[in-house]
């Protein structure tokens, strides 16, 4: 029989291909860690002793910061479930005007940023707004104390504006998970006894539950994660703080120690969702799908579903953007004049840097991980992207520890070996802003290229494997063809959430570096809403881009109606 | 000469105990071997460690002169140098290429004569006029052989079946089975086939490797497979079969359906005995009575269903030695449908008795 000869004789003639797997995986547990370095450094500068303004900040802020923080997730969480639970049960089971309508016109919210909602509302409400001045007209009024108004600046009103252009995440999941029911098992449920508005609370909700709870879990990682809104009411957040002990204070350490602080929320919000994640699989109880029943409502139950589904679009959506879009009639000259090209140009440029970056990265990943898989790997490619769920302000300074500490090396061996200063080379720079977008969105693309490739049966991989190509071969004949719809979808939703993004960018642009996000933050904060009412409604109209991808998928998304099952797999 | 050589091969996934227990066995070029077994035996996972899907951990994997996986040294030969062509139980074709782009998708631009065999291939196997289009539009039968022709395009040394025929409907699969089966014995490649089906297994087969645990515990042609099973898991292999009890007495066991030589077996050992439902025969049926059926065996009709191109009929015997009714199952070709409570003379073909130890 063969013997060791042959062996060696075969070993020797095919060496590449132990090391070109390694490559893929070296690749993809090379990517992981960088991608994990900021989250790390915020880590180890919170622990580290010098510097330590601990006992300062508890004596201080802290316990502000803690209170201030769990109010406005308690409300924004509130909130976004009753608005995101009951609006997705509306259009799901029941049958009322405008439903096809509202199924997709309900996540129109998402499109804009909530500093950007916040901005608008607090320019119609204050006391120098439409409404209190239309008021104080019709009733003769003539100074605020005679008079009760809520004040838009504060908590509650941060709470507001967050719930209306963060509770589409609920609805689309809670949506996603009632239509996934069974109808069949609300039927049974109605045979014992139980009316439609019982079925649901004993049945549907329970069933819905691991769903709503990771839409809750993603509306408080973007709570968490605002700075805009919160800086803007002068609201005592977490963000707020970080930003206050940062740039006020100067003290990069206090604000590594309270983004720590932070973190702990963070994972506390990650675990929960981890477990929603583990609880989904075993809320199917039944393979059995049938046509959606649709409860008809008449009269005034019509009425009221039609008001209850129209409210957040008109307050998330419409009056945001019909405000905006007036003042830009208005006043567009201005905004241009403010240079509003150049910064949407950067807006642009950043964003589609990054976009790239992250899908290009997120592929090597996700394929790294289909190549060799394992316990380890997989963990690693997970930690990668937290950033996600990490806030901006906490990944900014992230960011910013590692590359300081570049420069600062770099600077001292020129110094040393030179006698010339190299200064500043990446702090401060575009390469930080992009890194830090990258790092934020990379679980966007990673987790879209993932699913894809999940898609892709491995006997897809066997079959061209045995035909003679190699992996990477593989991955450009076979899955990118396969994926393309993926790669752009996770690009536009990278690219979006970059131009929304408001805090690390503000934290790592270089000095005078304006995107359109940071122009209308500071115009808005100086009252000048109106002049940069354009630079907003770009930002918006960018936002309505993952809409229409969502809506365009939401008509397909029930079981067994995938467009995607006849692609991947050939029909009999 | 030698297709695909597999020595002492052991293999398990992750912590689990092993799937395959020390597996040895060639295929010959131009040899159609089946694995056949029940799902979860192994079969599969041999497939793949064949093909190079699969890391060997233990034992030598070689195909040709080569030795493409060899478990002591972790020598692993990629499998996109080995020289296999693999064809998956869902064909697994590239469903946004061609059949054409699908079928060449394994040459390089240096074997341009097998771009014109491809084409040839298509054509001969009525696909001619449709190589341009997309793969969901084939039937699942023209699917399953775009799937073969591009697993035969690169000329593999072996080829690797994973259930090639699973997917289809009964009167398909004969179709497809025949048609498969012409076009490898034309190449002539050493073929490796997992099956399920032993009806199928007999019909591709030159030889069926039975596989049960991980082990390969009976390895020869079809007809040694059918009438000579090693033990009762291979006999009850070929569908639901009969099975009674009794000892061996004077080399052989009383059955109220006859005594069973038993030549190997000491006096005094309990025996299970095996029966196939084809094996038992009948005066209605319309043969002689044999010369060496002797009396033949009466029998109380319990049931009888008409199930197409054969009878099933549930029969039961007069008390045997200790006193119990037997129920026996029996299975004859075309309608014979005797009324229930009716009597008829049975004998059996000592060709579909088998006779194991307990």
């Amino acid at each position: 029989m063969s013997n060791a000869t042959t062996a060696l004789n075969g070993t020797s003639r095919f060496p590449a291909f132990r090391i070109r797997l390694n490559v893929w995986t070296a690749g993809t547990v090379l990517a992981a860690l960088m991608m994990a370095i900021p989250t790390i450094a915020v880590l180890i500068m919170a622990v580290t002793p010098a510097d330590n303004i601990w006992s300062h900040l508890a004596a201080t802020v802290l316990p502000d910061y803690i209170i201030t923080t769990l109010l406005l997730m308690t409300g924004v969480g509130t909130g976004t479930f009753l608005i995101g639970t009951g609006t997705a049960w509306l259009v799901t089971m029941c049958r009322f005007p405008g439903r096809r309508l509202f199924e997709w016109a309900l996540l129109l919210p998402m499109a804009i940023p909530a500093y950007v909602i916040a901005y608008v509302y607090t320019d119609l409400l204050e006391y120098a707004g439409p409404i209190q001045e239309g008021l104080r007209a019709l009733f003769g009024w003539t100074v605020k104390s005679q008079y009760w108004f809520p004040e838009i600046r504060s908590l509650g009103g941060a709470a507001c504006m967050m719930t209306l252009v963060f509770y589409p995440y609920v609805y689309l999941l809670s949506r996603a998970a009632f239509l996934e029911q069974s109808v069949c098992v609300l039927e049974v449920s109605r045979t014992l006894g139980r009316n439609p508005w019982k079925s649901f609370f004993l049945v549907a909700l329970p069933l819905a539950r691991p769903a709503i709870v990771i839409g809750l879990t993603l509306v408080l990682m973007e709570t968490l994660n605002d700075f805009g809104t919160v800086d803007y009411f002068a609201v005592a957040t977490f963000s707020a703080g970080i930003f206050d002990v940062w740039l006020n204070m100067n003290n990069v350490a206090g604000a590594a120690q309270l983004a720590s602080v932070l973190l702990i929320f963070v994972l506390v919000l990650i675990g929960l969702e981890r477990r929603a994640r583990r609880g989904q699989r075993f809320h199917h109880t039944t393979t059995k799908y049938r046509a959606l029943p649709g409860y008809p409502l008449r009269g005034k139950w019509s009425v009221l579903a039609t008001t209850a589904c129209l409210a957040p679009v008109l307050f998330g959506f419409l009056v945001p953007a019909a405000v905006l879009g007036n003042y830009a009639l208005g006043h567009y000259a201005a905004t241009l004049e403010a240079d509003y090209l150049a910064f949407t140009l950067n807006s642009f440029g950043l964003s589609a840097l990054a976009a790239l970056l992250a899908v290009a990265i997120g592929t090597f990943m996700a394929y790294g991980l289909r190549l060799k898989g394992g316990a380890v790997l997989k963990t690693m490619t997970r930690f990668a992207s937290l950033g996600y769920a990490v806030p901006g302000a906490v990944l900014a300074i992230g960011v910013i520890i590692p590359t300081a500490w570049l420069d600062n090396s770099v600077d001292a061996f020129m110094r040393d070996t030179f006698g010339i200063s190299s200064g500043l080379l990446l702090s401060g720079s575009i390469f930080a802003v992009t890194i830090g977008y990258v790092v934020r969105f990379l679980a966007v693309s990673f987790g879209t290229m993932e699913a894809s490739l999940g898609k892709i049966t491995p006997n897809m991989d066997g079959a061209a494997r045995t035909l003679g190509k190699g992996p990477a071969a593989i991955l450009l004949k076979v899955h990118l063809p396969l994926m393309r719809s993926s790669i752009l979808t996770a690009g536009i939703l990278v690219f979006v959430d970059c131009m929304k993004e408001l805090p690390m960018t503000v934290i790592l642009r270089p000095f005078n570096f304006h995107t359109l996000a940071t122009f209308v933050h500071e115009y808005a904060s100086d009252e000048l809403l109106a002049e940069s009412s354009l630079a907003a409604l770009t930002i918006v109209a960018a936002g309505i881009l993952p809409v229409i991808l969502l809506s365009r998928t939401i008509t397909h998304s029930r079981p067994g109606q995938g467009r995607n099952v006849a692609r991947t797999r050939p029909a009999p | 000469m030698i297709g695909l050589h597999m020595d002492h091969v052991i293999h398990a996934y992750e912590d689990d105990p092993p799937v395959v227990r020390d597996v040895s066995f060639d295929v010959k070029p131009g040899e159609l071997v089946c694995l056949l077994g029940p799902s979860g035996c192994g079969k599969t996972t041999l497939l793949r460690l064949a093909a190079g899907l699969e890391i060997v951990q233990q034992g030598q994997i070689s195909i040709g002169d080569k030795t493409v996986g060899l478990g002591e040294t972790g020598h692993h030969m990629p499998p996109e140098v080995r020289g296999v062509g693999l064809m998956f139980q869902d064909y697994a074709l590239f469903p946004h290429l061609t059949i054409l782009e699908n079928v060449t998708f394994g040459l390089t631009d240096s074997n341009g004569a097998r771009y014109a065999w491809a084409r040839d291939s298509l054509s001969r196997i009525g696909l001619g006029g449709t190589i341009n289009v997309y793969p969901h539009t084939l039937s699942g039968g023209q699917q399953q052989r775009v799937a073969l022709l591009r697993a035969l395009a690169t000329e593999p040394r072996v080829l690797l079946l994973d259930e090639p025929f699973s997917g289809m409907d009964v009167t398909l699969r004969a179709n497809v089975r025949e048609q498969t089966l012409t076009i490898l014995k034309e190449t002539g490649v050493a073929t490796l086939m997992v099956t399920h089906d032993p009806e199928e297994a007999m019909f591709m087969a030159d030889r069926i490797l039975v596989m049960q645990g991980g082990r390969i515990i009976q390895a020869g042609t079809p007809q040694e497979t059918y009438f000579h099973p090693a033990n009762p898991f291979v006999a009850a292999l070929f569908g639901p079969i009969n099975e009674l009890s009794g000892t061996v007495q004077d080399k052989a066991v009383k059955t109220p359906l006859g005594d069973f030589e038993t030549p190997a077996m000491a006096d005094g050992t309990e025996a299970r005995i095996f029966i196939r439902p084809e094996g038992l025969k009948m005066e209605y049926s319309g043969e002689p009575l044999p010369d060496d059926a002797g009396e033949g065996y009466t029998a109380r009709v319990v049931s009888a269903r008409m199930l197409g191109r054969s009878s099933h009929l549930r029969l039961s015997f007069a008390a045997d030695a200790y006193g119990t009714e037997i129920d026996i199952q029996a299975r004859i070709p075309g309608a014979f449908l005797p009324a229930s409570g009716s009597t008829i003379t049975v004998w059996v073909d000592p060709n579909q008795v088998f006779v194991f130890p307990v």
